[in-house]
């Protein structure tokens, strides 16, 4: 074929942002991965007040029964109906991964903006700090950081976040040097236009798009670190039900057989992170027509 | 290259202040509390430790010490911490030498195969498990495999490095690598596999790979000269920089199958607040991580002669 | 003329690309012949097709393209008869080929020598001292000083002028009989461009080579091919001598590409004598295709066989229906 002299245009990302929507939801993964987001944010939200909390009372009768008619998927060790005890965790496990991550990138925005637009040595001392800290395991960090102390549902949040701005600094610092390059912000600048005026009007408003789908992903990885975490028993505090801590004794629920206590809040995660993946990447691909591919 | 020397600054400062910030008195914690010991005893330990000077030196002192190879001791039980934290790194690193070499040949293979054949149905299966694969906790998946080799088949055992009285056995000691081995693998590879044929595809599909078909060279020639080259330059590039994730991943494994490496002796410092051990830990796993980056670094600017003749970077 | 079979003989050869999307042709039923120590020239627009139409000859198009239909005669076999093992012995050896960007037509991992080596071990036979050998004549026959110290580069420490020549370099040491150029001169500077057009003139002479060139270039096969095609939306639509095509062109697109030439280095441009783009060629047009972004089009363009090319003049042919039968119509 002849070479594609094709101009690639980069329009502000709202407008970016909504004229990728109908694109996006002709993107067969992106939109199933939606849907299926959607109706387990949907349950979790309001299933647990929809159905009561009967269900949710420990009741030594029935620790440990298979899933059965009367509890979908089973009951756990204190004989809690699991589907609501997955209900339950979900509206944790969500709201944390979300939360965690919308402060990441609001750090990670600052610091990413304040290394872009300075320049020189305090450009130079902020990426070596960035550089530094992505070499050590971000499990380390959080695990260190959570042994310090008695645990709350705040402090996993603010542990998560500040394990995961480095992507989002990285990617705002990068943006910010392609954007101050590009001559309508040099004219900006000629203008007289301040350093606030050109982070609020101009960067943000470009960087949106990215940002995005670096906040998509990073929501799913937050909700993985969280299951992690609590599975240690150093996430969300025992008393909270989150799908890291469904699995908190999944080794002795293993051994003593009861598969179920294992599999369903696993899968739930499993599948939520799946569906923000496959958003993340139809956003990709529907923002940046580079990664176009032909799903 | 030289980026190395700050990030060995940052850790070791940061394993530093992990024991200065630290709760709890640490002359205090030695005796097991402040009322076991008289306020004299207390000023002289103190002062044998260093800690009435101000924190740079002590900082400097507990550098060299560990450059000198005293690493203290274990708060648990008054072992020699560098003699604790070595071994579990060998132990480790075994693990991490498998699941590193299965997680690249199987990300080579799989990409290759996906790449080779884009959107045609083994294509789609493999990018669908790579995508369920990122999307899968290392714990879980671990629990499940457990629960279906060791619990219900019985065909693997579930925990430790080897059966208590058969140490030595090859056998029994692979056995016992199979699960967290497959567990890390299956967990980490899908981000690779998607790379591998992602860059597969570019390949394939660039103009020198063109010329190069246009040239009646063989089949093999082309994969092996030309494809296989250019298309891993990236693959090794993520490889050091995902390097991190990998020994984060370990460690969980490692705890859930009870391997007894450093990520199980970390999480056992971080649970029972073994200070000195933990500090100890983060530092060679850090060290450990920048070693790995280094060895990517350096495989790739072998392979890519423009860094290798300075005209890149 | 001649009474020899041509080296290369294309009949109605279809080509095309076949996504969910839909099909489009990008060589819809082109034919032409080469004797042996001839060039022959293909211009056109971006999208014209002629890219297509180089990689079909070489057996080269890939999914989602195919070759859908003709023939492709090259001295006596057809080629659209080979396997892709058959291929192999035909591309490089009997066939070579040089491309538009000359950096990427170089392996970036490796350097040229070891390059020029593995080809000529792979045709020839030869052992790794004399492939080595060989290829430093062959670099030292397309004028490149010190062969020695090109073979131990890599094409990013080259001049585009420079990866160029070695690119002819190793096409012309495994003794094709023919040679295809995809827009050879496209990506170079004028200086590297005329150096270029010399070389190819010589090794025309020296070796008695037959070229295809493809170029919107028309300085070049103005210099260098004894026959033009013009192609328009996957066909040819005029086809002479390269004195008569370029000196009294007969089909209002070729005026149109003579008219912009200057500006022709820079494709695709907006063209001062030709308003419009190429049609996609996925759509199907009756008519003349040419007709929407021409000026001087009647009802009679429309007619079914408006497209089809019609003898001007002995071996000029135009496929043009105001060019019937009067010299000059416009």
């Amino acid at each position: 074929m002849e070479d594609d002299v094709r101009m690639v245009v980069r329009l502000p990302g709202v407008i970016q942002l909504i004229r990728a929507m109908p694109l996006f939801f002709r993107h067969r993964l992106a939109r199933a991965g939606f849907w299926v987001l959607a109706v387990i944010a949907v349950l979790s939200l309001f299933g647990p007040l929809w159905f009561g909390n009967d269900a949710l009372t420990p009741d030594a009768s029935r620790i440990y029964s298979p899933p059965s008619a009367g509890h979908l998927l089973g009951t756990d060790q204190l004989g809690r109906d699991l589907f609501l005890r997955i209900l339950e965790g979900g509206r944790v496990s969500l709201l944390t991964g979300l939360a965690a991550t919308l402060l990441a990138t609001f750090f990670g925005c600052l610091y990413g903006i304040a290394s872009g637009m300075a320049r020189g040595w305090l450009d130079r001392i902020l990426m070596g700090f960035l550089d530094a800290l992505i070499s050590i395991p971000v499990i380390l960090l959080v695990i260190v950081s959570q042994a310090f102390g008695e645990s709350s549902l705040l402090k996993v949040t603010l542990v998560i976040a500040l394990a995961s701005w480095m992507g989002t600094a990285r990617m705002m610092r990068t943006e910010c040097r392609t954007l101050m390059e590009a001559d309508f912000i040099k004219a900006a600048i000629a203008g007289g236009a301040s350093s606030i005026r050109l982070v609020f009007r101009h960067l943000l408003p470009n960087a949106l798009a990215p940002l995005v789908v670096v906040v998509t992903v990073g929501v799913g990885q937050a909700i993985l670190l969280e299951s992690t975490l609590s599975f240690l028993n150093l996430g969300v505090p025992a008393t909270v039900a989150s799908w890291g801590n469904l699995l908190g004794n999944g080794m002795s629920s293993v051994l003593s057989g009861a598969w179920w206590v294992v599999l369903f809040p696993g899968l739930s995660i499993v599948l939520t992170v799946l569906a923000i993946n496959l958003i993340g990447d139809g956003l990709r691909d529907t923002i940046d027509p580079k990664h176009r591919s032909q799903y | 290259m030289l980026g190395i020397i700050p990030q060995l600054m940052l850790l070791s400062i940061l394993a530093f202040l992990i024991m200065k910030v630290a709760p709890g008195d640490p002359v205090a914690s030695l005796v097991g509390g402040r009322e076991f010991m008289t306020e004299a005893d207390y000023q002289r330990v103190s002062r044998n430790l260093g800690l009435d000077r101000p924190v740079l030196v002590q900082y400097g002192i507990w550098f060299e010490n560990i450059l000198n190879g005293d690493w203290g001791r274990s708060i648990a039980d008054g072992r020699e911490i560098r003699g604790i934290v070595l071994e579990g790194l060998r132990v480790t690193l075994v693990l991490v030498g498998f699941s590193w070499l299965t997680i690249t040949l199987l990300a080579i293979g799989a990409g290759y195969w996906a790449g080779t054949r884009a959107h045609s149905w083994p294509d789609y299966v493999i990018s669908t498990l790579a995508l369920v694969s990122f999307a899968t906790p290392a714990f879980w998946l671990g629990l499940i495999l457990i629960l279906i080799f060791s619990v219900r088949l019985e065909w693997l055992p579930s925990a430790g490095q080897s059966t208590l009285g058969r140490e030595g056995g090859l056998a029994d000691q692979a056995a016992h690598l199979v699960l967290p081995v497959m567990t890390i693998v299956l967990t980490h590879v899908g981000p690779c596999i998607r790379l591998v044929r992602g860059s597969v595809r570019d390949v394939l599909s660039a103009d020198f790979f063109r010329a190069a078909r246009a040239r009646g060279l063989a089949r093999t020639t082309l994969i092996l000269r030309y494809l296989l080259p250019n298309a891993l330059t990236p693959f090794i590039t993520w490889a050091g920089f995902s390097f991190p994730l990998l020994v984060g991943g370990i460690f969980i494994v490692e705890w859930v199958f009870g391997w007894p490496g450093i990520g199980r002796l970390f999480l056992q410092a971080a649970i029972s607040r073994n200070y000195p051990l933990l500090m100890a830990v983060v530092l060679v796993t850090g060290v450990l991580v920048i070693i790995g980056n280094l060895v990517a670094d350096l495989l790739v600017a072998w392979l890519n002669p423009k860094l290798r003749r300075g005209h890149g970077r | 003329m001649n009474t020899h079979p041509p080296l290369l003989s294309v009949s109605n050869l279809k080509s095309g690309y076949f996504t969910r999307h839909g099909t489009i042709s990008a060589v819809d039923g082109v034919s032409f012949d080469l004797h042996r120590g001839h060039m022959v020239g293909i211009v056109g627009e971006s999208g014209s097709g002629k890219s297509t139409l180089a990689l079909s000859l070489l057996g080269l198009l890939e999914r989602p393209g195919r070759v859908v239909e003709g023939e492709i005669r090259f001295a006596g076999k057809n080629l659209r008869a080979l396997n892709e093992k058959e291929w192999r012995a035909v591309r490089g050896r009997r066939i070579g080929m040089i491309f538009q960007s000359p950096e990427s037509s170089f392996n970036p991992l490796a350097t040229l020598g070891q390059q020029m080596c593995e080809a000529l071990m792979t045709h020839q036979g030869l052992s790794q001292a004399s492939a080595r050998e060989k290829a430093e004549r062959a670099l030292a026959m397309v004028g490149m000083p010190q062969p020695k110290e090109i073979l131990k580069s890599h094409a990013f420490e080259l001049s585009g002028g420079m990866c160029q020549r070695a690119a002819l370099g190793l096409a012309l040491s495994l003794n094709p009989a023919l040679l295809l150029a995809d827009e050879p001169t496209a990506s170079l500077d004028v200086l590297a461009r005329e150096e270029m057009i010399g070389l190819f003139k010589e090794m025309k002479k020296r070796l008695n080579l037959s070229m295809v060139i493809i170029s919107h270039d028309l300085g070049l096969i103005g210099k260098l091919a004894e026959r033009t095609l013009v192609m328009y939306a996957g066909k040819i639509v005029e086809a002479g001598p390269t004195w008569q095509v370029l000196g009294t062109p007969r089909h209002p697109y070729t005026r149109g590409l003579l008219a912009c030439q200057p500006c022709l280095d820079l494709e695709p441009q907006p063209i001062p004598a030709m308003t419009g783009v190429p049609p996609s060629l996925g759509k199907q047009v009756t008519g003349c295709r040419f007709a929407p972004r021409c000026r001087w089009a009647g009802s009679r363009c429309m007619s079914d066989d408006a497209f089809q090319l019609r003898p001007v003049l002995a071996n000029h042919h135009v496929a043009c229906v105001k060019s019937e039968g009067r010299d000059d119509v416009f």
